[in-house]
């Protein structure tokens, strides 16, 4: 206290002096018609820096969120995309909710293994979110796997880098297919295809896409490219080597395609059994 | 002490009178535009030595409002006084003479000379000007224009101190 009235005995005036010119400021300001002009147009000038700067500050720290809201719209334009193909009638420019086969749910990676003989995801979107076993998985770079369990909050997905896993791909220049297998070399960037015909022609550098033969993805998904192959002498098919268009051991957001219609082509391809 | 307090308030009075009646209406027009002669500031400047800092501050103010209510231009003056009542003390420290103040003496030419008081009343009335001026126009973008209104007007304020000091201290 007594040092509380001693600093004001020393700095007293000074307070004095500074509440006085802000009283002042304060009726320049307010009164006086040219001073406030140039007072509101310097101010906006210097808050409108501040705010850029600012936002620019808050832009960083909304990038999570803003990551989410944006893998949300791509989900959305990926969906209409894989629609389109599907759609029966060419000429209609917009879907209808009758259209629609594919859902698209935006996911993030919360768990992986890369360096496994058979290797999983695991996923931070489960039932609650709509997600079932047998959906397939994709990243906006290539194709992920294909989900194997699904509880309350989490799924499981069993990657193209297990063993278990077989996907139907096609080359996109001659349409001939095939099925991706993972190879077991453990390098998460090569995988490789079987059962690709030996007729059928190939180079190196053929980009293989998803063939559209299953319940699982659409047509048309990139996979990757052809890395190198050899045609074995006493074998029918190719052996292929494919250097995958999508860096597993990054990605970091996915999404589930949800194919409304799996069910009736499993049940009447079950049916014919 | 009381003959000080009644000089100073009837300084005050007739100070603020002049200036507003008389000063304020000087109006040279064109190139003279610029010349506003501002003499107000010596009742600052004359107020006694022990007049206490705070109390300074609060007569500044209040002066600056009274000449603010006739020019019209709220704030600006009563700022102006405000700030160069709490410079005053640094000044007159800065302008310590030879022999020291005497704190019964007033602060004239007849007790410390010429040469000291228009020294003194001439850093404090540019000080007063300048500040002032820069109110006025209030932006940087000015500089040049306060720049020269003050230092012409500075000439014309002088040469009236002037001739208040000669005749009546």
């Amino acid at each position: 206290m007594r040092n509380l009235i001693l600093f004001f005995i020393k700095y007293g005036h000074f307070l004095l002096f500074i509440g006085l010119e802000l009283v002042c400021l304060f009726l320049i300001v307010r009164y006086n018609r040219t001073q406030r002009d140039i007072w509101i147009n310097s101010t906006n000038i210097i808050s409108g820096n501040a705010s850029n700067t600012f936002d620019s500050w808050t832009e960083y720290f909304n990038m999570k969120e803003e990551a989410k809201r944006l893998a949300g719209e791509n989900a959305k334009l990926k969906e209409q995309l894989f629609n389109k193909q599907v759609s029966s009638l060419p000429s209609k420019d917009t879907l209808t909710l009758e259209d629609q086969q594919y859902f698209l749910i935006p996911a993030k990676i919360t768990n992986k293994s890369t360096n496994h003989p058979d290797n999983y995801f695991t996923l931070n979107k489960g039932r609650k979110d709509g997600i079932r076993p047998d959906m397939g998985v994709i990243s906006s770079n290539g194709i992920i796997g294909i989900v194997k369990t699904a509880n309350e909050d989490y799924s499981r997905v069993i990657t193209i880098l297990h063993r278990q896993s077989a996907i139907s791909v096609s080359n996109k220049t001659t349409k001939a297919y095939g099925t991706l297998k993972w190879n077991q070399d453990l390098d998460y960037r090569y995988t490789s295809i079987e059962a690709y015909p030996k007729h059928a022609k190939l180079t190196i550098g053929d980009t293989i896409i998803t063939s559209g033969y299953s319940t699982h993805f659409p047509e048309g998904i990139e996979v990757g490219v052809v890395e190198e192959f050899e045609i074995p002498k006493s074998e029918y098919f190719y052996k292929i080597k494919v250097a995958l268009s999508n860096n597993l051991n990054k990605v970091k957001y996915v999404y589930v395609i949800e194919n409304l219609k799996q069910q009736q082509q499993l049940e009447v391809e079950r049916a014919d059994e | 002490m009381n003959n000080s307090i009644v000089k100073n308030i009837t300084r005050f009075i007739g100070f603020t009178l002049i200036q507003v009646l008389v000063l304020r209406g000087i109006n040279l027009g064109g190139a003279f535009n610029y010349i506003s002669v501002i003499l107000y500031p010596i009742v600052l400047l004359l107020l006694p030595l022990r007049t206490p800092n705070i109390g300074l501050l609060f007569i500044g103010f209040f002066l600056g409002l009274v000449i603010d209510g006739f020019y019209e231009t709220p704030g600006v003056h009563a700022a102006t006084c405000v700030a160069v009542a709490f410079i005053r003390p640094y000044l007159l420290e800065l302008l310590t003479p030879r022999g020291g103040y005497n704190l019964s003496y007033e602060l004239v030419p007849a007790h410390y000379g010429y040469q000291w008081f228009f020294r003194y009343a001439g850093i404090f009335l540019f000080i007063h000007l300048l500040i002032y001026f820069s109110l006025l126009l209030f932006s940087p973008l000015f500089f040049v224009q306060i720049l020269i209104r003050t230092v012409v007007s500075f000439i014309f304020s002088m040469v009236f101190t002037l001739i208040y000091t000669r005749l009546f201290l």
